[in-house]
């Protein structure tokens, strides 16, 4: 593979797993909560999907596992959120907290090691080759061959953003954010939609984390999630929840990451780290001139 | 006369003290040891293989043994030492991010015995003995076992570019050692191969550690050393991906992803130990030496064991002859200086 295409197929694998957890981010954008907690989700989800890969020897039900996994999660921002009403914020921090503790705790039980867990037992999400595409030279190297979870992202993003425009579900998801009160007097419980905005936002986020420990490396370690959690937070907030604004985000995140590493052919390694901040910044920038020139209008 | 009687009172509990001190003094207690570090155990490599031995001279010796884990928390270093010079006679401490203390502590109890691994720690009384680890010796290694790999179109996949890859975990002086000792390696083989470097500024990340090394083997690398702990395990998954190559560090990681982990830089934690007791044992022990551990004493070295015999013999014997010629002194390899 030369360098471009294996630039733009970095590009995609590390997009992946942002985008899958911006777009449950987007979901509870949408309906008004302030959640922070991706980060601790894919991380339960990744856990989790290689726990449910090595005891069954299969990839579906370590998809299944890891969804599990990131929907305990979102349970526990239900239980603590929705139902007892605590502050989103810290409820936030403290499951991100508690992820973290949760499967390194269990990693070191269940398998007696630290750092990071490999085994043959754990079976891989496989690669799809879509057929007469994948002999077309470059494009099909681009098109065809990447992991199941890229195409299930991608499928995500359009069904994301049909969900919130086009259904009744996203119509009440929309008002359960932008005026609940009113939600509520029309007969529909906000809080119920806001369960099921982070229920979703959990089987996105867990099927993010599948892909951190079942695709693109087939392994668990400690804290892997490595703040991808956060980057789909900044996308959300960046884009105000819009699923395509995220794809294209999520797509420039994983761009740079692999630019950086990159550039480090010529420049020193501490300022090629800061290339994935400088390029939010200055999509940050953008956005918000664009912003006011609509208002202008 | 009063005076005199309190004097030599005084002379005679003096004389006492002393006297009964002395004994101690000459030969200290060492029954009760500690392996005290700033990580935590279980990481398949550099701590577990101190406890390792802490293991064996437990079997050896009778003694009794303790592990004080500080788990990367800077808030347990004190406590922990502290614990560990309350109870124990020799310390044997990997001591990265708390060399002060141990300076502090090795000088206010100068009866215990301080062992450091791994890096040089050096207090005013001079009581601390340090183990040195020569990467460099072990990395020069790698790097010609690399360097080879890559001009041998003959391994399936090897491409004609001369060009070899590493990717570090963060840019600091132990990791730049590793790096200079590797492309040193290289260029003795042929001084045209080129060493392309990445750093991930990350430990944990293997989605990153798996990236880096693709972009390296998209740019023409054939074999990928790994220094980057965790993260590298990223690495040597790239290379079973790719059907190329990588080689290990720490620890024997040959069989992690058989046939494409060619090799393996290890460095033996619990050798230094079992080897150090030993001398405090038999008397030879003396405060406040710098022991190197090159490949001389098999504290680093490259190992192939469970490689699944992928490199040709002659990759194994030429590596096998310059390990000799290091040893005996014949082959100089230069040490890295930040």
């Amino acid at each position: 593979m030369n360098i471009i295409t294996g630039l733009i197929n970095g590009m995609i694998t590390s997009a992946t797993p942002i985008l899958l957890a911006a777009l449950g981010g987007s979901l509870t954008y949408y309906a008004g909560i302030f959640n922070i907690a991706m980060e601790g989700m894919m991380l339960s989800g990744a856990f989790f999907g290689m726990l449910g890969s090595y005891y069954f020897h299969s990839w579906p039900m370590g998809i299944l596992f890891a969804i599990l996994g990131a929907i305990l999660m979102a349970l526990i921002f239900i239980l603590f959120a929705v139902v007892l009403k605590m502050d989103e914020f810290i409820t936030g921090i403290g499951l991100n907290l508690f992820s973290v503790g949760v499967t390194t705790y269990m990693l070191r039980q269940i398998f007696k090691v630290k750092g990071a867990f490999a085994s043959p037992e754990i079976v891989p999400i496989p690669k799809i080759d879509i057929p007469w595409i994948k002999d077309i030279p470059v494009v099909g190297e681009i098109i065809s061959g990447q992991n199941l979870i890229v195409y299930i992202a991608l499928l995500a993003t359009i069904v994301v953003s049909y969900l919130v425009f086009k259904t009744r579900f996203g119509l009440r998801l929309r008002a359960a954010g932008y005026n609940r009160t009113s939600l509520d007097t029309s007969g529909v419980s906000a809080n119920r939609i806001r369960v099921w905005s982070l229920i979703l936002c959990g089987v996105l986020c867990g099927l993010a984390g599948s892909f951190l420990s079942l695709g693109y490396v087939t392994l668990f370690s400690e804290g892997m999630s490595a703040g991808r959690g956060w980057i789909s937070l900044a996308a959300v907030i960046l884009v105000s929840g819009n699923p395509t604004g995220i794809a294209l985000i999520s797509l420039l995140f994983g761009f740079t990451d692999g630019l950086g590493l990159f550039m480090q052919r010529s420049l020193p390694s501490q300022f090629t780290s800061m290339v994935p901040y400088v390029a939010t910044l200055v999509a940050l920038f953008v956005y918000s001139v664009r912003l006011k020139k609509k208002q202008k209008i | 006369m009063k005076k005199l009687v309190m004097l030599l009172t005084v002379l005679t509990i003096i004389a006492v003290v002393v006297a009964g001190c002395t004994p101690k003094a000459a030969e200290p207690a060492t029954t009760k040891v500690v392996y005290l570090i700033n990580g935590s155990l279980g990481d398949n490599a550099f701590y577990d293989s101190g406890q390792l031995g802490m293991d064996k001279i437990k079997s050896q010796y009778g003694v009794e043994i303790r592990t004080i884990e500080c788990g990367y928390d800077a808030a347990q270093y004190e406590p922990s030492i502290e614990a560990a010079v309350g109870y124990a006679d020799v310390i044997f401490v990997i001591s990265y991010g708390f060399e002060d203390l141990v300076k502090e502590y090795a000088d206010k109890y100068p009866e215990k015995i301080f062992v450091n691994l791994d890096t040089v720690v050096q207090n005013t009384k001079n009581t601390i003995t340090s183990v040195d680890y020569i990467e460099e010796e072990s990395a020069f290694l790698a790097g010609v076992v690399a360097g080879m790999l890559t001009l041998d179109t003959s391994i399936p996949n090897v491409n004609a570019d001369k060009v070899i890859g590493a990717v570090g975990g963060d840019q600091d002086p132990v990791i730049d050692a590793f790096m200079f000792a590797y492309e040193n390696g290289a260029k003795f083989i042929d001084p045209e191969i080129v060493m392309e470097r990445k750093y991930l500024g990350d430990w944990v990340d293997t989605a990153k550690g798996k990236q880096a090394t693709l972009q390296l083997y998209d740019t023409g690398s054939d074999i990928v050393f790994q220094i980057a702990a965790a993260a590298g395990m990223g690495v040597l998954q790239a290379s079973g991906e790719r059907n190329l190559y990588s080689i290990g560090v720490d620890t024997n990681q040959n069989a992690l992803v058989p046939g494409h982990v060619v090799a393996s830089d290890t460095k033996d934690i619990g050798l230094a130990i079992t080897n150090i007791y030993a001398t405090i044992k038999d008397g030879t022990y003396k405060p406040g030496q710098v022991l190197n551990y090159g490949l001389a004493t098999k504290g680093v070295d490259v190992v192939f064991e469970g490689n699944g015999n992928v490199l040709p013999q002659a990759i194994v014997d030429k590596v096998n002859e310059l390990r000799q010629q290091i040893i005996d002194g014949t082959l100089k390899v230069e040490i890295y200086k930040p």
